[in-house]
């Protein structure tokens, strides 16, 4: 995750509890964008299990935030909505819900947000919600 | 030609970099096919490079490293924040 956020940004790892059962790991990167926006905020965050076999991803959180606010993607797995999305358009700063969604590596949701952070625009269009 | 050089865009075309650097832009487009710098394809044709890849190549010492924060314990209540954090709401992260 580093070595992708630091090829774009300014980047921090945070890696805590790696000698307990959960460990939480977490990269950001500070981008530089493209007026109307200050920069860009790519943040990966992931919560593992120690299993026998090693450490298993058991929840996560991708986003990707203009700033200055409100623009933002995200790629989200944790309860009780397990797989899904998040995503504001500033064109519409008012919705932001939980959008349906489906199982993303941070590989996936790493090109998503470059071509967020290339085009200067979120768009939600096609996205379902998942409360009406 | 590097103290010449003031980056003001967040990211460059490889025409724009190929000028900067006095080179062909096909040889930018090599350098990107041979994963030697990293760009963001918006079409089969069409690429940008992000300031900090301009940077890497023309004036290295310039960039940051990564900030590494790594703590050995503390696994449970941080996972126990970062939950919180999201189910406090979508624009929790500010």
């Amino acid at each position: 995750m580093v070595a992708m956020l630091d090829r774009i940004g300014e980047t921090e790892l945070s890696d805590i509890g790696a000698e307990d059962d959960e460990r939480v790991v977490t990269a950001l990167a500070h981008i530089p964008e493209a007026p109307p926006h200050d920069s860009a905020l790519i943040e990966y965050a992931e919560i593992y299990q120690r299993r026998r076999a090693g450490w298993e991803l058991s929840e996560f959180a991708y986003e990707f935030h203009q700033r200055p606010p409100p623009g933002r993607r995200a790629y989200h797995w944790h309860e009780p909505w397990a797989h899904h999305f998040h995503c504001l358009d500033p064109r519409s700063p008012d919705v932001d819900d939980h959008y349906r969604g489906y199982e993303v590596d941070v590989f996936e949701a790493h090109r998503a947000f470059l071509r967020l952070y290339a085009e200067g625009e979120v768009d939600c269009s096609g996205l379902h919600p998942l409360r009406a | 030609m590097k103290a010449d050089i003031r980056l003001t865009k967040a990211f460059y075309s490889p025409g724009e970099m190929a000028e900067m650097l006095g080179l062909h832009p096909d040889t930018i487009l090599n350098y990107v096919h041979a994963g030697r710098l990293a760009a963001i394809q918006l079409s089969a044709r069409t690429y940008r490079i992000p300031q900090r890849e301009v940077r890497r190549l023309i004036a290295p010492e310039t960039l940051k490293p990564p900030k590494i924060v790594a703590r050995a314990r503390g696994g449970k209540a941080a996972a126990a924040a970062l939950r919180a954090r999201l189910r406090h709401g979508p624009n929790s992260h500010g």
